[in-house]
């Protein structure tokens, strides 16, 4: 763009980024003197943008990552003037190459604790679950990872047919094991670090984990975060006709492409209460993934949502898809985990504490949560041993009746809706 | 009973339940403590509750006071005990004591007046002691006293939150200041005898839309008072509705749920360093944001200006100005240690000039945001 073009009170705004970093989606905003917005964009890919007609003054240009970091940059509009700024974020510290944890997934960046008990190396194994049972997968080659303040990453492949649930295991001497959730995906990054926080409270590995489906993974720290103001605008200006919850359809439409970004859809919509918007979908992803249990968890929450007065049919639907969700392991996402227990504990109050399939579930769901981290958005905790789940292992697969709203699975895998975006991300 | 403030409009308002207890009777310390029964010797008076109901009492007068509040005030229920020491707190308002009687009938009363209408907004607030197995646990006054029943005189406040999911109020807003520990006793013991305030806690047709459930601590952590002063979390929180955790929409400098819990932790940094960790505060919820008030002055925020390379700080003398309202600051004499300001939101003008002619003169535009912003000078 040349600057000459621009007309009075013009702005060229270009953002110097490279690799991931121009990967991820970030907000652009533009305040005036008085610290307005006058003007919001998601970006992606894009590096040049021109606003025209601006009022002399002052202006503050911010790009906003997900994670909340900030890049800004102050420019003086002068009457008569076009002016030019540049937000060059391809050389962000010392992280080159680990913008995605930081940026994307809001690693953890404080300092000022100096810990003994750091670590300089882990072992890095995965785990499969497998009817009940965890245990070490074969086809993963255990590794042995540096780690350092600021962290060190790997990347782990898989084959897209390969579906069951599996956990990256991290050890290191003397510590709890840490153990991370992976998402269904074919290439999935891990980064690891030294934890930020007092040593009695704080784990001292910091272990992040992220696909390259960068959409998906921001909206899922967005919701993890709890930043709704974000999530909120998130997209809304990447496309006049695509909003968040749109994204958060389209994403639970694409189940059979990916499932886990489904899910995190699923959670974005339940914990909106757009339940129209899950359509079938969710039943969908219940039945058609016995190795994801965020289906069977999201399905159980969508039923209890959806009735005024629940009837003694669908609280029992409710209990077997709680049940199920136990049965095929744990969630892959924290939100999951939280529902997941929620859910066990009203059925819980229900059945009057009687319910010994229920209370045994429960203290199931406890043995993860006692150790887990509630600021990942997949599920991480630390714990001493994996437990048994193979009490549960028979309502993995288990056929449960439709609900009274539900209609039969009339949904295709190639399913040509007229109104879902075919946009590729 | 009277409230602590009450004030009837037509129309959606705010409803408030605060519960804050430092004194309990059984524990040490406590009126009806008796050693003998001591069954609780890890616990013990608190100073710092009375003091956080106290704060976050005067932030809502604070906010109604000047109209900020984007849905008026409606009533303030507060429940306290306080500890013996800190006897006089909040005098001259309408309080009852924090005992199991007294909060599951407040509970109640306040979930009437929070389900008259679907726009109300209801915040309840809590301090003091809490455990927690699973579920959450938060202690009356009169914890410890039954002889039959350690556990009794505590209410489950997991169950209680699921609960009023139900209530008509679109906007609920739970803040719990307290430890989540567990205690070794509960680990061998069944806690499903613990009643929740309002009984019901099977979620139908969750009605709220803007969910912001935010604690002090994260789960296996505790909380921490400061001794006859506002405890830290709670500090943090009043200071996020006072400006902290606002943003400019519009002219406006507007506090809504969805900034709490991206700027909580940075809050209580501020309060107090050491709470410096990202596991240290601990949300759920949060659904779709909700504007809670519309400030009607420009929130402080720290500003932290550092320079490149790290060493020419030493020899730097700093001038800060407001660009809007011209509010100047100054540091004549060089200090080794990054400038701490607290300053207005919105742009300024920073300058360092050296008498080292190693540095390079400088002045640098600026826009500091709540909670607080970093800047570099660049000297070389």
């Amino acid at each position: 763009m040349n600057l000459l073009l621009l007309a009075n009170g013009g702005l060229l705004i270009r953002i110097i980024s490279e690799g991931d970093l121009a990967q991820m989606p970030k907000q652009l905003v533009l305040l005036d003197s008085q610290s307005n917005a006058v003007w919001s964009q998601w970006i992606r890919d894009e590096n040049e943008f021109v606003r025209e007609n601006l009022l002399p003054g002052l202006y503050l240009v911010r790009l906003i990552l997900p994670s909340g970091n900030v890049f800004c940059k102050v420019v003086e509009i002068r009457q008569g003037e076009p002016a030019r700024v540049e937000l060059d974020i391809s050389k962000a510290g010392n992280r080159q190459g680990f913008e995605w944890a930081y940026f994307n997934k809001g690693a953890s960046n404080r300092k000022g604790y100096q810990r003994l008990d750091e670590p300089s190396f882990a072992t890095v194994n995965a785990v499969e679950y497998n009817n009940g049972i965890w245990a070490s997968s074969v086809d993963t080659v255990p590794r042995y990872q540096a780690v350092s303040g600021f962290g060190e990453q790997f990347e782990i492949q898989s084959h897209e047919e390969e579906q069951y649930l599996r956990l990256l295991h991290f050890q290191t001497n003397n510590q709890r094991p840490v153990f991370v959730c992976l998402p269904h995906a074919r290439h999935v990054r891990c980064f690891i670090k030294n934890s930020g926080g007092p040593a009695n409270m704080v784990h001292p590995l910091d272990v992040t984990v992220s696909t390259e489906h960068w959409r998906a993974e921001a909206l899922l720290t967005l919701i993890t975060e709890g930043d709704s103001n974000s999530a909120q605008s998130f997209f809304g200006h990447y496309s006049t006709d695509f909003t968040v919850p749109q994204l958060a359809e389209e994403l639970l439409y694409s189940k059979v492409k990916d499932p886990t970004s489904a899910a995190i859809g699923g959670y974005y919509l339940l914990q909106n209460m757009e339940l129209e918007r899950t359509h079938d979908w969710i039943t969908n992803l219940a039945n058609w993934f016995p190795r994801l249990p965020d289906g069977a968890v999201l399905h159980a929450w969508r039923q209890l949502y959806e009735e005024r007065y629940l009837s003694d049919e669908t609280i029992e639907r409710v209990h077997a898809r709680l049940l199920q969700a136990i049965g095929r392991g744990i969630p892959v996402y924290s939100k999951g985990v939280r529902l997941l227990y929620e859910g066990l504990q009203m059925l819980s109050k229900y059945y009057r504490h009687r319910d010994h399939e229920i209370l045994e579930a429960l203290d199931l769901v406890c043995v993860y949560m006692d150790g887990i981290n509630w600021r990942k958005g997949l599920t991480t905790f630390s714990i001493d041993q994996l437990p048994d789940h193979s009490p549960f292992a028979r309502y993995a697969n288990v056929n449960i009746p439709q609900g009274r709203n539900e209609s039969s699975n009339k949904e295709y895998y190639q399913d040509n809706s007229s109104k879902m975006s075919t946009q590729n991300y | 009973m009277a409230l602590a403030f009450e004030q009837h409009h037509a129309g959606p308002q705010i409803h408030v339940l605060m519960i804050g207890v430092g004194g309990y009777k059984y524990l040490r310390g406590g009126a009806d403590y008796s050693a003998a029964d001591d069954k609780w010797p890890e616990l013990k008076q608190l100073t710092s509750p009375q003091f956080s109901v106290q704060e976050m009492y005067k932030m809502f007068l604070r906010h109604q006071n000047t109209g900020a509040w984007n849905v008026p005030l409606g009533s303030i229920d507060i429940l306290l005990s306080t500890a013996p020491e800190t006897r006089g707190v909040l005098s001259g308002v309408n309080t009852r004591p924090a005992s199991m009687t007294n909060i599951g009938q407040a509970f109640r009363d306040w979930f009437e007046r929070c389900d008259s209408h679907v726009d109300n907004v209801a915040i309840f607030y809590y301090c003091g002691h809490g455990f927690e197995k699973g579920e959450q646990y938060l202690l009356s006054e009169d914890f410890g006293g039954d002889n039959f029943n350690r556990f009794s005189g505590m209410f489950n406040f997991s169950g209680t939150r699921r609960g009023f999911f139900q209530c008509r109020a679109e906007t609920q807003l739970f803040f719990i200041d307290a430890c989540r520990l567990i205690s070794p006793d509960m680990l061998t013991h069944n806690l499903n005898g613990i009643p929740t305030l309002g009984g019901d806690d099977l979620v139908t047709s969750r009605r709220c839309m803007h969910d912001l459930t935010l604690n002090g601590a994260a789960p296996n952590e505790k909380a921490y008072g400061r001794k006859g002063k506002t405890a830290i979390f709670t500090q943090a929180l009043v200071n996020a509705f006072d400006g902290g955790a606002a943003h400019k929409v519009r002219n406006h400098w507007i506090v809504n749920t969805g900034q709490f819990t991206r700027h909580i932790a940075e809050l209580m940094a501020q309060v107090d360093p050491d709470q410096n960790y990202d596991q240290r505060s601990y949300f759920d919820g949060s659904a779709l944001p909700a504007n809670l008030l519309t400030l009607l002055y420009t929130p402080k925020t720290s500003l932290i200006v550092s320079c490149a390379p790290e060493h020419a700080i030493g020899h730097a003398i700093l001038n800060y100005t407001h660009t809007e309202y011209g509010d100047e600051q100054k540091r004549d004499i060089p200090e080794d240690t990054d400038w701490k300001l607290t300053v207005k939101a919105g742009p300024c003008e920073l300058s360092a000039f050296f008498n080292n002619p190693e540095y390079r003169d400088l002045r640098k535009m600026e826009w500091a945001f709540p909670p607080s912003t970093q800047t570099q000078l660049d000297c070389q």
